[in-house]
């Protein structure tokens, strides 16, 4: 039964679908070790007699052979953003791949399944930025004066990251505006409340912006040996540190 | 009082947090629990670990190790990947409040302050990612360990 399937399949639809899924894993934020394993297991169930995979967040490069017939095919990744229901879809979908071994028009029809997902509103990330800004408040030792302007600082910033995002602005723009305006609402809430803990309600906010994942992705990257693509992150962690600080210069005027 | 301030304040607030972070990355359903739960769990071994050690390191690196063991188990019973938990489960460590009080001391011309902020944060981030990396590389041991006993070994990737 399953020589049949593979039978199916030939060395083009194999790597169309290797690329694809890969691509998808890396585009909506999976571990570039989980993006080139799925694929050479994928390629290796439908029989390919070698796969070589290769991806940095950038990029995924997928070579397969079989009957020494050589096929490649390299897909530029942009726009990069985590979403973390689509890779839990993708992850069950390689698994279906690799014990069901379906048809070839099946694995696309799901994956475009799996981009249509539903993803949570405009209006919901509001909340989500808002809610990190006031937990974050409180977290960095606020009470609930924190708490209520992290709360509101953190959804003012969204609605302007919102609206620049609408207007196609590049992302260093972004996060300066973005930890500006944090630093600024919070300064001028603190001259009409004196008593407020400044920094903890920077801080809080500022927490959507902080690239912390990035930094941890970016060493668990460089300690498993995918070294071109940690030090990749490595550098888009110190941009993004970089536009932080040149938004939080702005706190330079109060004094 | 000092309970609630010092522990149950900041361990409710990173359940919060790791939630909306959670579903900020579009997290749903019962995951979205299981991963904030994660990142309070995590917090609170943190925090209990401060009371015994001056260090910096030591804390995060064991709050690293929780989370993936956390991680770990919660992707076997639950079948999903393991980075739905342990992304949202990281966030609470995360040095956010030095990274800010490094970059306004590298603002203000105090580079002294500004310098150690820096190397503490990646001394924290690093010891975040080894005590996750560590745990992942000895769980990745005790499933070959499984597979070549002959076990029927869980499938996951």
């Amino acid at each position: 039964m399953d020589a049949v399937v593979k039978k199916e399949l030939t060395v083009n639809q194999v790597i169309d679908m290797i690329a694809n899924v890969g691509y998808s894993i890396i585009k909506h934020g999976g571990e570039i070790h989980r993006a080139e394993d799925t694929a050479t297991r994928i390629g290796l169930a439908y029989g390919m007699d070698q796969v070589h995979v290769f991806a940095i967040s950038s990029t995924i490069l997928v070579t397969v052979e079989k009957d020494g017939v050589t096929k490649t095919q390299n897909r530029r990744v942009t726009g990069n953003s985590t979403n973390l229901d689509r890779i839990e879809q993708l992850n069950s979908l390689s698994r279906k791949i690799c014990t069901e071994l379906p048809s070839y028009q099946e694995v696309m029809a799901e994956l475009r399944r799996i981009e249509g997902r539903h993803c949570y509103s405009q209006g919901m990330n509001v909340l989500f930025y808002a809610l990190i800004g006031g937990s974050f408040a409180v977290f960095f030792g606020g009470g609930v004066a924190e708490m209520i302007v992290g709360f509101s600082v953190g959804a003012l910033m969204r609605l302007v990251i919102w609206l620049l995002e609408y207007l196609k602005s590049a992302s260093f723009l972004v996060n300066t505006v973005g930890a500006a305006i944090i630093v600024t609402t919070v300064k001028l809430a603190s001259l009409v409340y004196p008593a407020l803990n400044v920094d903890a309600s920077i801080s809080g906010p500022l927490m959507n912006l902080v690239p912390g994942i990035l930094l941890t992705n970016c060493i668990r990257d460089i300690v498993s040996a995918d070294y071109v693509a940690g030090t990749a992150k490595m550098i888009e962690t110190l941009i993004v540190a970089c536009s932080i600080a040149l938004g939080v210069a702005v706190s330079v005027l109060w004094r | 009082m000092v309970f609630l301030t010092e522990f149950a304040v900041p361990v409710v607030a990173s359940y919060v947090a790791s939630m909306a972070f959670a579903l900020l990355y579009n997290v749903h359903g019962k995951n979205v629990h299981i991963a904030s739960l994660c990142g309070a769990f995590s917090y609170a071994v943190y925090l209990v670990v401060m009371q015994f050690t001056d260090s910096m390191v030591i804390p995060n690196f064991l709050g690293g190790v929780v989370i993936a063991i956390y991680a770990e188990l919660a992707a076997m019973i639950f079948k999903a990947p393991i980075t739905v938990y342990l992304v949202p489960g990281i966030v609470p460590l995360v040095p956010g409040l030095t990274i800010y009080k490094a970059m306004e001391a590298c603002l203000r011309g105090n580079l002294a302050v500004g310098g150690a902020g820096v190397v503490n944060t990646i001394k924290i981030g690093g010891a975040i990612a080894l005590g996750l990396i560590l745990t992942s590389y000895f769980f990745r041991l005790f499933r070959s360990i499984a597979q070549k006993l002959g076990r029927d070994a869980v499938c996951r990737q």
